[in-house]
């Protein structure tokens, strides 16, 4: 699936071009400077020079020229004897008359002319010019560059290094301030993933980008607006689910009535079936009931992972005895096996009322699924981590089956049971809102289905359910 | 399904629920057992009621127009602070059972409820309540004689030990619900687990065989306790 770039990275990558580059053009700007700055110092010195040179020659008597112009650059290379060269060549011929063969020959012109030349391995700046007068000579002073090429090479390095340093900042600054910027954003984006749609509560960000907090009222609007309508549903639910009660109790109080009055007979079928049908809708309001609970729990009422433990073998008793009707009506053998057998009490991190309603759940269903003459045992583990199982001797689940029966409005084809299809995912979500993880797999001796309850974060409760054997 | 007879002196019932075939199916069931019964609909008849006839127990429904059963059980405890009180609510989560109870209600039924468990209840909180003088109590085609501890099956008398009587009439007083195995221990007068298990299971098997003639059977519940099965 295409993923659109990040708005972050977007801006990083916008601001740090630019201003990558324009360190690159200051940085090559600032270098050519550098480098015209010390060739003009270099051929200052040299017109000087020559300068000097033309001055003196111009007070000599025009005969004495060639001879005291050698004389003259003699003595100023006197003082620079490694880092000056001269040569006085005759022109137009460019025939050396004094001095140095340092390259071939150059078109010596009348203005002072500049040019970078290698002698002996060394880097020379060279100026030349032709004297005003006759016979016409030529003048051309070598000045060893090396020092200043060095120098300049040496620049050019550090003005890069100076530049690099810069676009290092430059990222971190750029990174750090966007990433700084973004923050409170991705707490945001992170609240909202973390949430769902479970907490439907306002977000209150602590601080937001003028330009977020419009998209945070428009997200706050809808969470209201959504609250409303799952309030308006959780009413109607509550509505007909609770208001069906009284109704269902009252026909079936009727139903009682009149069978005591002999009015109806209560092994009709007629009767069976008027039973029948009283039977799945009590069971429907209260499956609605159960999926009202469990739904209108806001976060801030789910408990915190090991703040309420329930007595598992208690509750799972009192689950027993409601349920126990049931499956003597149905020929169902239900019992509870507690391990270690004897325990008086297992401790079992879950609040009383899911646990209740959870096991109510899951031993309703595996009465309902087990054949006539069949059993359905409660197990209470009181091992680290505490395990709740229910192990029927119905049909099983087919390995494939055995996570989609936990979506809500899923049935088993075939099973001949009329259920809701609900019991399973409020189950499920019991679970899910109470640190536990539901799962089903094959009753040990191969028939049948468990289903397993164990607490998903294991906690240390071995103490205390030692303890509660010798109470 | 099974039906409860009764021989004691005739009670006085208040029945406290707008819903008129709930309430008419109440009123009916319970006078065939030979309650007198007074039927009103609301909160505000309740005051009348209780002045003008002698009430021996209540059947007070929660959801109530106007004010709710909640608001009305400190009336009723003002009236008579040990009148026997029952609660029936379609709310059935734990908290709601545990509020109803802790509000001073001796009972809570939630509905839908079968009525013979209804009236075992009634007769259960009744002879709690000890005002009756009631001598016998019964369920099914069994009735015990609590004054001179004769059990009767079908009327026929079975001879049974002390032992043997006080667990039947726990596991009669339990009716059609599961009667935990802790209660029937606490019967046997002994501290030792061992010793009071084993007797217990001596005195089960024993009752069962003297009961299991008149299509009596105590199913054992494992893990949990005993119920009692009597013949439909």
């Amino acid at each position: 699936m295409f993923k659109s770039p990040s708005l972050r990275n977007r801006l990083i990558l916008g601001l740090l071009v630019p201003l990558i580059l324009l360190r690159f053009v200051s940085g090559y700007l600032h270098g050519t400077d550098l480098e015209k700055r010390v060739r003009v110092l270099q051929d200052s010195y040299l017109d000087d020079t020559l300068l000097g040179l033309e001055k003196a020659v111009s007070e000599l008597p025009l005969q004495e020229i060639p001879t005291r112009l050698s004389e003259i650059l003699l003595a100023l290379q006197q003082g620079h004897l490694n880092d000056m060269r001269y040569a006085v060549r005759s022109l137009p011929s460019g025939v050396l008359l004094a001095g140095e063969v340092w390259e071939g020959e150059h078109t010596i012109e009348s203005t002072p002319t500049f040019r970078d030349s290698i002698i002996e391995g060394r880097q020379f700046r060279i100026v030349s010019k032709s004297l005003k007068f006759e016979p016409r000579l030529g003048v051309e002073i070598a000045r060893d560059s090396t020092i200043a090429t060095g120098v300049l090479e040496d620049s050019w390095e550090y003005v890069f290094l100076l530049q690099a340093l810069m676009i290092l900042l430059v990222v971190l600054v750029v990174n750090f301030v966007i990433r700084r910027n973004f923050g409170p954003l991705n707490s945001l984006v992170q609240e909202v993933e973390q949430r769902g749609l479970k907490n439907l509560q306002p977000l209150q960000p602590p601080m937001v980008p003028a330009e977020v907090a419009p998209i945070i009222r428009t997200i706050n609007r809808a969470f209201t607006r959504l609250q409303q309508e799952r309030d308006n549903q959780q009413s109607f639910l509550e509505l007909a689910s609770h208001q069906l009660k009284t109704p269902v109790a009252g026909m079936r109080a009727t139903v009682d009535d009149l069978i005591r009055q002999g009015v109806l007979a209560a092994d009709k079928p007629e009767t069976q079936r008027l039973n029948l049908s009283l039977d799945r809708m009590q069971s429907l309001c209260e499956k609605l009931m159960g999926l009202l609970r469990v739904t209108s729990q806001q976060p801030k009422d789910l408990p915190v992972h090991g703040e309420s433990i329930v007595d598992a073998l208690e509750g799972a008793k009192s689950v027993i005895e409601t349920l126990y009707p049931l499956a003597h009506k149905r020929d169902v053998d239900l019992g509870l096996h507690s391990e270690p057998e004897g325990a008086k009490s297992i401790d079992f991190p879950c609040s009383a009322e899911a646990y209740h309603e959870l096991l109510a759940i899951l031993v309703d269903n595996a009465i309902r699924y087990s054949p006539p003459g069949g059993h359905v045992d409660v197990v209470v583990t009181g091992t680290s981590p505490p395990t709740l199982a229910v192990v029927d001797s119905g049909p099983g689940i087919p390995p494939e089956l055995r996570e989609k029966i936990f979506e809500r409005f899923f049935r088993l084809l075939g099973s001949g049971e009329d259920g809701s299809g609900l019991g399973l995912s409020i189950a499920k979500e019991i679970c899910s809102r109470n640190h536990l993880k539901i799962y089903v797999e094959d009753a040990p001796n191969g028939v049948g289905s468990k289903f397993v309850v164990v607490s998903e974060i294991p906690i240390s409760i071995q103490e205390d359910t030692s303890s509660n054997l010798d109470k | 399904m099974e039906t409860a007879t009764h021989t004691a002196p005739q009670y006085e019932l208040l029945i406290v629920e707008d819903d008129p075939v709930l309430s008419g199916s109440l009123s009916s069931w319970f006078k065939n057992s030979g309650f007198g019964v007074t039927a009103i609909s609301s909160g505000q008849e309740l005051d009348p009621a209780l002045r003008k006839h002698r009430v021996d127990v209540v059947i007070l429904d929660l959801s109530l127009p106007g004010k709710d059963g909640m608001e009305l059980l400190p009336v009723i405890r003002q009236y008579n602070p040990t009148l026997p009180v029952i609660i029936t609510t379609a709310r059935d989560a734990l908290t709601h059972r545990l509020q109803g109870l802790n509000s001073g209600a001796d009972d809570y039924v939630t509905k839908p409820f079968e009525l013979a468990e209804l009236e075992a209840r009634v007769r259960a909180v009744l002879r709690r309540a000890g005002g009756g003088g009631e001598t016998t109590i019964s369920y099914g085609n069994i009735v015990l004689d609590l004054k001179v501890g004769v059990a009767k099956l079908s009327g026929e008398v079975v001879d049974l030990t002390r032992t043997e009587f006080r667990v039947l009439v726990t596991l009669v007083e339990h009716g059609s619900k599961v009667c935990r195995r802790e209660n029937l221990l606490a019967l046997l007068g002994t501290e030792s687990e061992p010793v009071a298990d084993n007797l217990l299971d001596v005195n089960i098997h024993r009752l069962r065989k003297k009961v299991g003639d008149a299509g009596v059977s105590i199913k054992a519940v494992r893990g949990v306790g005993f119920l009692l099965v009597v013949p439909e």
